[in-house]
């Protein structure tokens, strides 16, 4: 028997603000910076230290709320959630508990079974810990405290166990993280900690049932560890549930080197964190005309850039998500269409996603970095379009222009690569190529077709390459019969 | 002095951004024509019986009284109107409110206190991190942060907060309102300013020892109101008991009524003036 699946997923994402949530401290990247360096007394939980909020970080927040088709508290509370942990230097996170800034929105998402809502329960504030790094050196172990991401602001969003597959799960995950690049509040950077997931997963006999007892599976640091973990503990509770047996309540990590999940609390050893309204702050009051200037500040999200591509430039689907996967992408596509004058909107597509992508992927060099500027594209694409140079020669020449950043005219002038379609140059060349290779032309007009391909090919390279294909076709054709 | 520290202050969330007036300006120009407010409910102390938990009253001593009604008169001769009455019946909540609201956050702020980077860390060797813990705090908190730190612990826990921590602030929002009836200048009082006793007794006698009595128990029952509530009170010297301990006189106002309390206070300050108990010196001064 097959058990309905039902997932809840609660992503932290790093808030790409210049300082941290509760002081001045600039925001450093973990992975560069020394430990302990981008502290101060608040951060560091110094007794008689105050918080004072990040205007910053309440902005993005309202942002990704109203993206997310939340509702904006214009008053939520800071709280305190007490436990103790060396990474956590007050011995508490202020966070969000009762009154969150952002609730009750949702996100569509899509996926082999079409569209779909994954309804947002809340999105709330609070600030990161640090990180502990554990040493052992000569059998002692000892661990090191980096107080350098203590105090950066998060973002919690949570959402309904509206998922019931591990591709929705990717699909929300990817959309949301979409989404929220788009909105320039995160790197979504996840190789760097700039979200992370946790999942709430049970099962029950199916759907008309009530939800099936939930395990929480914590710390998982990609989407890809998390679909991992999924898919291990749905096994596991379909085997327990097969045998007759019940799932417990507990908190589960996941181990990465050993590719399960592991018990790290049960219910009875749950932590009792202890909510209470942060005595140092004031309830946080947002200003309606504030969320509506944030609200005017929105860009083009993905999902109206998918509608606006497909009704505008009836591009096709997989082309139009490879376009706006990328917001920096997306525009500079759009900058190319807006000069592109005959160019059809989907050619252009085709020599991004293509040729583009190509030497991004070649050179690790991102849309921002490229030399080839919108209009240089269009230029280039005029030139294969008024078959100035041909397809392979353009592709030639946009290779040189990314690497060089020269323009198309001067590489095509100095290669000498303009496209020959004068008939009588044509035809002398075609000649020459027919009396060299008499018994292919035999064979060809045995019946043997397949020989007019290589015969064509013999003709380009005698061109190197520079002959116009259409023209060549038909001459060949024409002298040939 | 208030005048430099009032005001906003970038490090603190919780200090108004609201403009400083000038404390002094109108500070001498007497009473006449305010709405001073007596309550009953700050005339007894209210408090759970150890041993039935039924409420008891009990009367503050004549003396503490007398020095209120004293300090009312004064006022009426001055022109003030006084109106007696008010009910500020949450009063008595403010010690439980205290008990409980003020451990939460004593042993939520004494977290940091963990041996990991604040304050003293075990010399003894310990295996693991609970252990470290456990020592640490065990060893270097005293008798009364550890009392507060359980009583704040029990009492925000998950399955106790709704009986007592969430309570607590319901009780808050209650005694908040109490102050909100009496000076809402479109209420039954209107009153600029509620004046009570500072104290239920006069000062602790030099030998005396926490807890001899209930009334030394409840000596912070008067004052905790204007905290809990968040509105301005000052307390001023009216005079002595006949055992010659000092007594002193509370007035509480609405929020941001700083200066008009000071008013208040200074016009009573200056119409004693001349009385004799204000010449009279501290008895550890006197040699007594
Ligand atoms: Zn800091």
């Amino acid at each position: 028997m097959q058990y309905f699946t039902d997932i809840g997923l609660e992503v932290h994402v790093e808030l790409s603000t210049r300082t941290k949530m509760f002081c001045g401290c600039l925001v450093v990247d973990p992975t560069v910076a020394q430990p302990n360096t981008a502290v101060c007394p608040v951060c560091l939980g110094m007794p008689g230290t105050l918080p004072v909020v990040n205007k910053q970080a309440v902005a993005f927040a309202i942002k990704a709320g109203l993206a997310l088709h939340c509702q904006i508290a214009e008053r939520s509370i800071f709280a305190r959630k007490n436990y103790f942990y060396p990474d956590l230097p007050k011995g508490f996170q202020i966070s969000q508990y009762e009154l969150p800034v952002a609730f009750e929105g949702s996100i569509g998402i899509t996926t082999s079974q079409g569209k779909k809502n994954i309804r947002i329960r809340r999105a709330h504030l609070e600030e990161d810990t640090g990180k502990l790094e554990h040493c052992n050196q000569q059998g002692e172990t000892y661990s090191l405290v980096d107080l350098n991401r203590a105090g950066i602001p998060l973002l919690e969003i949570v959402t309904e166990p509206d998922m019931h597959t591990i591709e929705e799960v990717r699909a929300y995950s990817q959309e949301l993280r979409l989404l929220l690049r788009y909105l320039e509040v995160t790197s979504g950077d996840m190789e760097k900690g700039a979200m992370r997931f946790e999942a709430n997963v049970s099962m029950r006999p199916n759907d008309n049932e009530a939800l099936g007892t939930r395990v929480e599976i914590k710390n998982l640091n990609s989407i890809h560890s998390m679909e991992k973990a999924i898919a291990y503990e749905l096994e596991r509770q379909q085997k327990i549930l097969e045998e007759g047996g019940a799932i417990l309540q507990e908190t589960l990590g996941w181990s990465e080197t050993r590719s399960e999940t592991f018990s790290q609390r049960s219910k009875e050893e749950a932590h009792d964190y202890r909510y209470f309204p942060e005595p140092d702050l004031p309830p946080l009051i947002v200003e309606k005309t504030w969320i509506e200037t944030i609200a005017s500040e929105i860009p083009e999200l993905p999902e109206q850039k998918r509608v606006r591509y497909k009704a505008e430039m009836s591009l096709p689907a997989e082309k139009i998500e490879s376009l706006i996967q990328d917001k920096s992408v997306s525009s500079y596509f759009e900058e190319t269409v807006k000069r592109s004058g005959e160019i059809t909107a989907n050619t252009v597509a085709n020599w991004i996603v293509g040729d583009l992508f190509g030497w991004m992927n070649e050179s690790g060099c991102s849309i921002q970095d490229i030399k080839v500027s919108p209009a240089e594209l269009v230029s280039l694409i005029q030139f294969h379009e008024q078959r100035v140079i041909n397809k392979n020669s353009a592709k030639e020449v946009l290779h040189e222009m990314l690497q060089t950043g020269k323009p198309a005219r001067q590489i095509i002038q100095d290669k000498g690569l303009k496209q020959v379609s004068s008939t009588d140059e044509l035809e002398k060349t075609i000649t020459q190529i027919l009396q060299k290779f008499p018994e292919e032309v035999s064979s060809y007009h045995a019946g043997k077709e397949t020989i007019f391909n290589w015969l064509f090919g013999q003709v380009m390279q005698a061109t190197r390459g520079k002959g116009d294909p259409q023209i060549v076709k038909v001459i060949l054709k024409k002298m040939l019969s | 002095m208030l005048q430099v520290i009032a005001g906003a202050d970038k490090a603190d969330s919780t200090a108004t951004i609201k403009a400083v007036p000038d404390y002094l300006k109108d500070i001498e120009k007497g009473v006449a024509g305010m709405r001073i407010g007596l309550s009953p409910d700050y005339f007894r102390i209210t408090f759970p019986d150890p041993e039935s938990g039924e409420y008891i009253e009990q009367a503050l001593p004549q003396e503490m009284q007398d020095a209120v009604y004293k300090a009312a008169q004064v006022y009426r001769e001055m022109g003030a109107e006084i109106i007696e009455d008010v009910p500020m019946p949450n009063t008595r909540f403010g010690i439980p409110i205290y008990f409980v609201i003020s451990r939460v956050e004593a042993a939520s702020n004494l977290h940091r206190f963990d041996g990991v980077k604040y304050g003293y860390r075990t010399k003894q060797a310990v295996t693991d991190l609970k252990e470290m813990y456990r020592r640490s705090r065990g060893e270097g908190f005293g008798l009364q942060p550890k009392l507060r730190i359980l009583m704040g612990m029990y009492v925000s826990a998950a399955q106790y907060s709704e009986q007592y921590y969430q309570r607590a602030l319901k009780a808050r929002t209650l005694m908040r309102r109490d102050f909100e009836n009496a000076f809402d200048p479109n209420g039954k009082y209107k009153l600029n300013a509620l004046l009570t006793p500072t104290t239920p007794t006069t000062a602790f006698g030099m030998a005396d020892v926490y807890g001899d009595s209930v009334m030394m128990q409840y000596a912070d029952q008067l004052t905790v109101p204007a905290n809990h509530a968040g509105v301005p009170g000052i307390s001023i010297p009216a005079g002595f008991s006949k055992d010659g301990l000092p007594i002193g006189i509370q007035l509480l106002g609405a929020d941001f009524s700083e200066a008009s309390l000071l008013r208040i206070a200074r016009s009573y300050e200056m119409t004693t003036e001349n009385e004799e108990w204000r010449k009279k010196k501290p008895a550890v001064l006197e040699g007594k």
